[in-house]
């Protein structure tokens, strides 16, 4: 091809490269800018993506309120200062106060940095201390400075470990030293304050183990079962025992057993009330399977005593 | 998938599959070239490969992919025009650098622990960073290169590969003495090379990388100002220094010896105008080192000022995306890794381009992916496989997340 003929081509050619060129960029940026908007439109539905779970705040301080729950993602830094990933602005908190990160089977690491503590499950980590042997897992407590928190990990991140153990050896998740319960892994949920299980209609929370006092037909205390005996929750019945022996939880006795006699460690049943006549309760204490009636005033005084031991 | 139900990938592919197919056409025509015809063929069939077929064999970002599979048919196109021995070089550099990429991938998928590996790249590092000083030779005033038999290598472009991953794992984990030692060291012996350039880049990353992992405005800004310091004590200290900033300020002073290349240079982009003098005219030999340092001024006087331009926006795309993917990463490691791996390009071309156009003073690195240099294409690669792999594990990540989503309904 001669050079002139290649000139005019090449000249040509020039306005359609610059064209070309322009197109490629216009299309590099509209697949750059529709890539953008399809992973918002993703993430979008996916609120929690990039995030493990959530800590609950249980003590907080000016900055941070008791109950608000701050996501915790896969990995980051907690401190005071609002650049961190967990913010706990509370006292004795450090603007760069301890690493994070998870590791599916094993859980929340913590990593505090140099010349800080924190606190997991009541085991003090500082920065010497070996991550992977005091892993936070569902339900663990984390201690920074004046803060108190608590770890919920979605559904479907498991942990070898499991779920932290509860100090309650009701197996309740209960905080330490305050009343009210955090739902635990046993699903119960959290009642209107953030803390502890619903409470049923007549104000009776459930128990973890399932034990639901539902009022009775008198609108006190647990539903009598199909015996008419009161079953509560140590087991004993206000049947008799083994020997023959009524023992209730309270130490009295709904009346005697065959020997007429309750247990009782002075051989004494103990009396509710000076008006407490023992002989006159064989007409009014259930049997073994009997389906009797309890007395009004014990049943209440079980009930009162049941609704003191769940308000603690 | 747009809207109507078209991939934007084969859409941008075709453009610019028609593009080269068009240039080396017209390449091949003027030359009478076999090498011209195969590459016609070849180049855009690469691109076809590279960019569709490729992402289902191995974990890639398309668009990364793309934009890089451009930038490097751009350099294979410019170094056919003005030689083509150094075009088959290229392509053969392309071809490791795409199998490198690759492994980097991998690499960054499949290893959880760094730890031993940055034990082991430390002193690997600055061994290699030594090298040139011991058996060394120099080119263009910088004792940078490493003659093995046959096979020249710069080192410092692989360490860069070395610094990133050091650099982000101490970072990752807060423990900011170590790398602030080994960034020194680096550095100490790219100045002992006089190898300004990357010296710069590599201080450059170091810093912002610094900044975006710690947040810290006063550390950084001291930082800054502890370059200013030393940048004006080797003004003050080294001849040569002083030699590039006076022909940055006024290269007509002497455009016949050592302002001649920048002046050179100017002038090829001033001659190209908006649309360029057309392929495989001018006179891109007349610029000393055409091939690597000044590309992009022979890209303006070919092609024009306008698609120079979009060269930039192509690196800006490739940059916007590479810091997409580094703000999703879920591990501060891979984050700062992508992060650190989009800096140095960003960095690398802002100096090489910056030095070329006279904005700030020039300096012997090369523009990436396009300029020709095996190594440097490599590294570039390299980088960009970083990236694609820490993209990837954002895409598992993202499925992973759905598919929890959908166990708690």
């Amino acid at each position: 091809m001669s050079s002139e003929l290649y000139e005019v081509l090449s000249l040509a050619a020039r306005y359609l490269f610059t064209l070309l060129g322009v197109l490629i960029v216009l299309r590099s940026f509209l697949w750059l800018l529709s890539e953008g908007s399809q992973t918002r439109r993703r993430l979008r539905h996916l609120p929690d993506a990039g995030t493990v779970g959530e800590m609950l705040v249980l003590q907080g301080g000016p900055g941070l309120e008791e109950g608000a729950a701050i996501p915790v993602p896969w990995e980051g830094v907690l401190g005071s200062v609002r650049s961190s990933d967990i913010t706990v602005p509370c006292e004795g908190v450090r603007p760069s106060h301890l690493f994070f990160s998870y590791q599916v089977g094993l859980g929340l690491l913590i990593r505090p940095m140099s010349g800080c503590e924190a606190t997991v499950d009541s085991v003090v980590l500082d920065c010497r201390a070996d991550a992977k042997a005091h892993p936070m897992v569902h339900g663990s407590f984390l201690q920074v400075g004046g803060a108190l928190l608590r770890l919920r990990v979605f559904a479907g991140l498991e942990s070898n470990a499991g779920f932290a153990d509860f100090p309650d050896d009701a197996g309740a998740a209960r905080m330490p030293g305050q009343g009210g319960y955090i739902p635990g892994p046993d699903g119960c949920v959290p009642g209107p304050d953030g803390y502890g299980p619903v409470p049923g209609p007549d104000g009776y929370i459930p128990r973890p183990d399932g034990y639901i006092p539902v009022p009775g037909p008198d609108g006190y205390g647990p539903v009598p079962g199909p015996d008419g005996c009161v079953s509560v929750p140590d087991g004993y019945g206000p049947g008799p025992g083994p020997d023959g022996c009524v023992s209730v939880p309270d130490g009295y006795s709904p009346g005697p057993g065959p020997d007429d006699c309750g247990p009782h460690p002075d051989d004494c049943m103990p009396v509710p009330d000076p008006g407490f006549n023992p002989a006159a309760a064989p007409e009014e204490a259930p049997q073994g399977g009997a389906g009797q009636k309890q007395p009004e005033a014990a049943r209440r005084r079980r009930s009162s005593r049941w609704e003191a031991d769940w308000s603690e | 998938m747009s809207k109507k139900g078209k991939n934007p990938g084969r859409r941008l592919s075709g453009i610019v599959m028609t593009f080269y197919l068009l240039a080396f056409l017209l390449l091949a025509v003027r030359d009478q070239d076999r090498l011209g015809y195969i590459l016609c063929v070849a180049v855009p069939a690469m691109i076809f490969l590279g960019t569709h077929l490729l992402p289902h064999i191995f974990p890639a970002d398309d668009l990364l992919l793309s934009l890089a599979n451009f930038l490097c048919a751009l350099g294979i196109l410019m170094l056919y025009d003005t030689n083509p021995a150094l075009a088959l070089h290229q392509t053969i550099a392309y071809g490791v650098g795409l199998g490198c990429m690759i492994f980097c991938i991998y690499m960054v998928r499949a290893i959880q622990s760094w730890r031993g590996i940055v034990a082991v790249m430390l002193p690997l590092s600055l061994l290699l960073l030594a090298l040139p000083l011991l058996m060394g030779r120099e080119l263009n005033g910088a004792r940078s290169w490493v003659a093995l038999g046959s096979i020249s290598f710069q080192p410092s472009e692989i360490v860069k590969l070395m610094l990133v991953l050091i650099l982000s794992w101490f970072m990752s984990r807060g423990k900011n003495l170590p790398w602030l030692l080994y960034a020194l060291l680096c550095l100490g012996l790219l100045m002992l090379q006089k190898d300004l350039g990357t010296a710069l880049i590599y201080y450059g990353m170091a810093l912002m990388l610094y900044w975006i992992s710690s947040g810290s405005w006063f550390l950084t800004l001291l930082g800054l100002a502890g370059g200013a310091g030393t940048a004006v004590l080797g003004y003050q200290m080294f001849a040569h220094v002083r030699r590039r900033v006076a022909i940055w300020i006024d290269p007509w002073s002497d455009y016949v010896n050592a302002g001649y290349q920048i002046v050179q240079g100017l002038m090829a982009i001033a001659s190209g105008g908006l649309f360029g003098v057309g392929l495989g005219l001018g006179s891109p030999t007349s610029i000393p080192v055409y091939s690597s340092d000044f590309i992009f001024a022979v890209i303006c006087e070919q092609f024009g000022l306008i698609f120079g331009i979009c060269v930039l926006l192509i690196y800006v795309a490739l940059i916007w995306r590479g810091a997409g993917i580094a703000m999703k990463a879920r591990r501060r490691f891979h984050a700062l890794l992508a992060m650190g791996s989009v800096i140095l390009l960003a960095l690398q071309t802002f100096i090489i381009i910056g030095g070329v156009l006279k904005l700030i003073p020039l300096t012997g690195v090369t523009m990436p992916f396009v300029s020709y240099g095996g190594t440097s294409l490599i590294s570039s690669m390299c980088l960009i496989g970083f990236v694609q792999g820490v993209a990837s594990l954002n895409e598992d990540d993202l499925d992973e997340d759905t598919h929890l989503a959908m166990l708690a309904r």
